[in-house]
C-alpha cells in the first residue's frame, strides 16, 4: 500500500526546504509506507528511526572550538 | 488496512434478538447491503450499540445509560451485542455484555490470528487508531456528523483528511522521534550547545596548556645536555688544577682513588643492605619469634573441600594407598570416614600458603642471625659512607688551599659549577613535576593553568574529549530531531492544503451532479467546509455536502473502510436521491445503509440498477401489529426469533410498502 500522493508530494518539498539530501524523503517515505500497512513493534521503529537519522546532515554550529 | 462489517448480533436488549450475517451464500461481502427497520424497531439502538461495540465507549456508561438498553418489560437480567469484522481478511469479533442487575457493562475480543479470546475490549494495536470514537464518525455516518462538517466550530473535514489521507502517520514518527531524544538525553548529564561550547573550551585551554608544557619540557631537557656538559667540563678543569699543582698534587690523587673506592663500596654495599631488609625477620629478632607463634597457631594443615575431595575419591580405587600398603575394603572404608577431617572450606588454601611461606623463612635461614647479618652490613654502610664523605672533604680543602693561595680561576670555575648545579637541579625538579605520574581524582579542582604533568593533561583530554563526543552525539541526534519535525510540520501543512484543494474540487464536481437542480458550491475546506455565499444549507443540502466531501476523502483514502449510514436517503428530494443511489457503489468497498421504507422510492431501485452485488434485509419485531405480516412472508430467507423477522430478498424488501410500515 502507498502513501497518499499529496503526502509524497509534500513531503519532498519539505525535505528540500530544510537542504537535506534526496535520502530523507525516501526514508521516511519507507517508514510512513510500512506504518501504513500496520503497526509496527519497538524494535521496528527503531531501526527505521536510526537510518532516517543517519541520512539528516546537519551542519556544524560557528565557532566550534 | 482494509476492515470489512461481516454483521452483528443482539440478544435481549431493547433491539431486536437477531443475527444479521452480511456474508453472501458464496462467502463473499456484498459491496452495498441496505437493512430496512420500520421506525420503532431499534435502528439509532443498533447503530449506537454499534458504535460502542467497536470503540469500547460502554465502560463509561452510568447506570441510567446502561438500563436505557434494556427492553421494556424485559425480565432478563443479561444482555449482548457482538460485532464482526474482518480485518484485512483476519476475523475479529468484539462482544458487549450488559448485566442489567448490577449494571456492569463488560467486552470480549476475539481475534484468532493474534492471541484468541480476551476479556477486554482488546482490538488489534493496527486498528485501534479507526475504532476511535472520532474516527468512527466518520464512518458510521449520521446526518449529525454531516451537519459538524458545515459547523465553524468543528474541525470534522480536517480530521476525515488527517485520518483519511493517513497524515496522522507523520505524527507517529515525529512523536516517536520526540520519545527517542527524551529516552537517550534523559542519560547524559549536559546536552545543550552551551554545554557542548564550554566543554569544548576546556578541552581548547587543555591542548593549549600541553603544547606549553610540550615546549618548556622540550627546552630544559636541551638546555640539561648544555648544563652537564659545561658542569663536566668545570669538573675536569678543577680536577686537572689540582692534580697537576706541585702543593696539592699527591693527596690530591690519594684523596680522588679513596673517592672512587668508597662511592663503589658504597653502591655495593646499598644493594646488598636493601636485598636484605626484604627479609622481614632479618628486621628485628621478635619478628622471626612472632611469625613462628604464628604459625604454631594457625590450624592444623587441610584441604579445600571443592579442589581436594576428588583425591580421597581417586585413591580410594588404587591398589595401593600412598603410604605404600595395600589398599583393602577396611582402608577405603577409614578413607570415606575420615576424609571429612582433611578437607575445609576454600580459605584453607590461603591458610596452608601462608603456613607453608613462614616455614621455608624460618627453615632456611634457622642457623643463621638475620638481624644481626643485616645490622653488619648497615654498619659497613655506615663506615663506607664516611669515607666517601673524608675524601670528599680533602678534596674541598685541598681546592680551598689552592683558591686561598690565590688561585683565582678555580674559585670562578667553582662558583660556575655551583651556580650550575643549583640550576641543573632547579631543571630536574621541574622536568620531575613534566613526567610525574597523573594521581589528580577526575574531578579535581586544579586550574589548567597550574597543571605541569603531561600525563595528567592527557588524562585529562582523555576524559574531556570522550565528554565531548558523548555530548557531540546527544546535540547532534537533537539537532536533526528538530530538522525532523520541521519536516513533518511542513509536510503535514501542505499536504493538508494540497488536499483541501483537491477535495474541494472534486466534491463541487460530485454536488453538480448531486444537486444538479440547486447546486451548491464549496467555496473552500479548512478545518471544515465553507459554502459559496451561504453560511447554512437544508438538511438535504447538508447531507448531499457530507456524502459528496466523504466520497471524495474515501476515494483518495488508502485505508478501506465500510460506510454505515443510518437513513441514506431520508431527508432527501427524490431528483437528489437518485444521482446519490448512483454514486453510492462507487463510494466505497462496503456500504450498509439503514433504511424505512419511505426511502425505497427513487432511491433502491437506481441503487440497485447500478450495483450488481447488493443485499436487501427486512427486519421487523413481532407485535400484535405485524402479526397480520406473517402469513405473506415467503417461503425461503425467513428467520424467526422470539421477537423478529429477519427477511432476505429484493422482492419482501420491496414489497413492504408504506401501508405496513404504518400498521407497525
Amino acid at each position: 500500500m502507498s502513501i497518499d500522493a499529496a503526502l509524497e508530494k509534500a513531503l519532498v518539498e519539505a525535505v528540500q526546504d530544510q537542504h537535506q539530501p534526496e535520502n530523507v524523503s525516501n526514508r521516511m517515505l519507507a517508514w510512513l509506507t510500512a506504518l501504513s500497512v500496520g503497526e509496527k513493534n519497538e524494535s521496528q521503529m527503531l531501526e527505521y528511526f536510526d537510518v532516517l537519522m543517519d541520512s539528516i546532515v546537519i551542519e556544524a554550529p560557528e565557532n566550534e572550538d | 488496512m482494509k476492515i470489512s462489517l461481516t454483521g452483528w448480533e443482539s440478544e435481549s436488549l431493547r433491539s431486536p434478538d437477531i443475527k444479521i450475517d452480511l456474508v453472501k451464500a458464496n462467502g463473499n461481502l456484498p459491496k452495498v447491503a441496505l437493512i430496512q427497520m420500520p421506525n420503532g424497531t431499534g435502528k439509532t439502538t443498533t447503530l449506537e450499540l454499534l458504535s460502542a461495540t467497536l470503540n469500547g465507549s460502554a465502560e463509561r456508561w452510568n447506570e441510567e445509560k446502561i438500563l436505557s438498553f434494556r427492553r421494556v418489560g424485559s425480565e432478563a437480567s443479561k444482555g449482548h451485542f457482538i460485532v464482526h469484522l474482518l480485518i484485512n481478511d483476519a476475523p475479529l469479533s468484539i462482544q458487549l455484555a450488559i448485566n442489567f442487575e448490577n449494571s456492569i457493562v463488560s467486552y470480549k475480543t476475539t481475534y484468532p490470528s493474534d492471541g484468541g479470546v480476551v476479556s477486554k475490549w482488546s482490538p488489534p494495536p493496527e486498528i485501534m487508531k479507526f475504532l476511535s470514537e472520532e474516527f468512527l464518525k466518520l464512518f458510521i455516518f449520521d446526518g449529525e456528523f454531516a451537519a459538524k462538517l458545515l459547523d465553524d466550530a468543528n474541525e470534522k473535514a480536517d480530521h476525515a483528511i488527517d485520518a483519511l489521507c493517513q497524515l496522522y502517520l507523520v505524527d507517529k514518527i515525529r512523536n516517536f522521534a520526540r520519545n527517542e531524544w527524551s529516552k537517550k538525553s534523559s542519560n547524559e548529564g549536559t546536552k545543550t550547545e552551551v554545554g557542548l561550547k564550554q566543554k569544548k573550551s576546556t578541552r581548547s585551554k587543555l591542548l593549549s596548556q600541553k603544547s606549553k608544557i610540550e615546549k618548556l619540557r622540550n627546552k630544559i631537557s636541551g638546555d640539561q645536555i648544555i648544563l652537564k656538559k659545561r658542569v663536566e667540563e668545570l669538573d675536569t678543569k678543577i680536577s686537572q688544577k689540582l692534580s697537576t699543582n706541585g702543593s696539592t698534587k699527591d693527596r690530591f690523587e690519594e684523596a680522588r682513588i679513596e673517592l672512587g673506592k668508597s662511592t663503589g663500596e658504597l653502591k655495593l654495599l646499598t644493594s646488598e643492605v636493601i636485598q636484605a631488609i626484604r627479609n622481614p625477620i632479618a628486621l628485628h629478632s621478635e619478628i622471626g619469634s612472632g611469625l613462628n607463634l604464628l604459625k604454631e597457631n594457625l590450624d592444623q594443615l587441610r584441604l579445600p573441600e571443592n579442589t581436594s575431595s576428588q583425591f580421597f575419591e581417586e585413591l580410594k580405587k588404587e591398589k595401593v594407598c600412598i603410604c605404600g600398603r595395600e589398599m583393602t575394603e577396611g582402608a577405603r572404608t577409614e578413607i570415606t570416614n575420615n576424609a571429612h577431617q582433611y578437607l575445609d572450606s576454600e580459605d584453607s588454601g590461603v591458610l596452608n600458603a601462608l603456613k607453608a611461606d613462614i616455614g621455608s623463612y624460618l627453615e632456611k635461614d634457622e642457623d643463621k642471625d638475620l638481624h644481626e647479618k643485616l645490622s653488619d652490613e648497615i654498619g659497613k654502610l655506615r663506615l663506607s659512607r664516611r669515607k666517601k664523605k673524608n675524601a670528599k672533604s680533602v678534596v674541598d680543602a685541598l681546592e680551598k688551599k689552592l683558591t686561598d693561595q690565590g688561585d683565582n680561576q678555580v674559585k670562578e670555575w667553582r662558583e660556575e659549577l655551583n651556580m650550575k648545579l643549583g640550576i641543573l637541579q632547579e631543571t630536574e625538579s621541574l622536568l620531575k613535576s613534566i613526567d610525574a605520574p597523573s594521581k589528580e581524582e577526575r574531578n579535581s579542582n586544579v586550574v589548567i593553568e597550574d597543571l605541569f604533568s603531561l600525563e595528567l593533561i592527557n588524562s585529562r583530554l582523555d576524559h574531556i574529549n570522550h565528554e565531548i563526543s558523548k555530548i557531540t552525539k546527544t546535540v547532534d541526534l537533537n539537532r536533526k530531531i528538530k530538522v525532523l519535525e520541521n519536516i513533518c510540520e511542513n509536510a503535514i501543512a501542505k499536504a493538508r492544503n494540497k488536499i483541501r484543494l483537491e477535495l474541494t474540487e472534486e466534491s463541487n464536481t460530485r454536488l453538480k451532479t448531486v444537486l444538479k437542480n440547486d447546486p451548491i458550491t464549496i467555496e473552500k475546506i479548512e478545518k471544515n467546509i465553507k459554502l459559496v455565499a451561504q453560511k447554512g444549507a437544508s438538511v438535504g443540502q447538508t447531507l448531499s455536502v457530507g456524502y459528496a466531501f466523504l466520497m471524495s476523502v474515501l476515494n483518495r483514502g488508502k485505508n478501506d473502510f465500510p460506510l454505515v449510514v443510518d437513513s441514506p436517503a431520508g431527508s432527501i428530494e427524490r431528483v437528489v436521491r437518485k444521482e446519490l443511489a448512483a454514486l453510492i457503489p462507487t463510494l466505497c468497498h462496503q456500504f450498509v445503509g439503514f433504511t424505512i421504507n419511505t426511502e425505497f422510492d427513487g432511491f433502491v431501485p437506481v441503487l440497485k440498477e447500478n450495483s450488481d452485488d447488493c443485499i436487501f434485509l427486512t427486519l421487523f419485531r413481532i407485535t400484535e401489529g405485524t402479526k397480520r405480516l406473517m402469513p405473506g412472508l415467503p417461503s425461503e430467507g425467513v428467520v424467526k426469533t422470539n421477537n423478529a423477522v429477519l427477511v432476505s430478498g429484493y422482492e419482501y424488501f420491496s414489497s413492504f410498502d408504506q401501508e405496513d410500515e404504518d400498521g407497525i
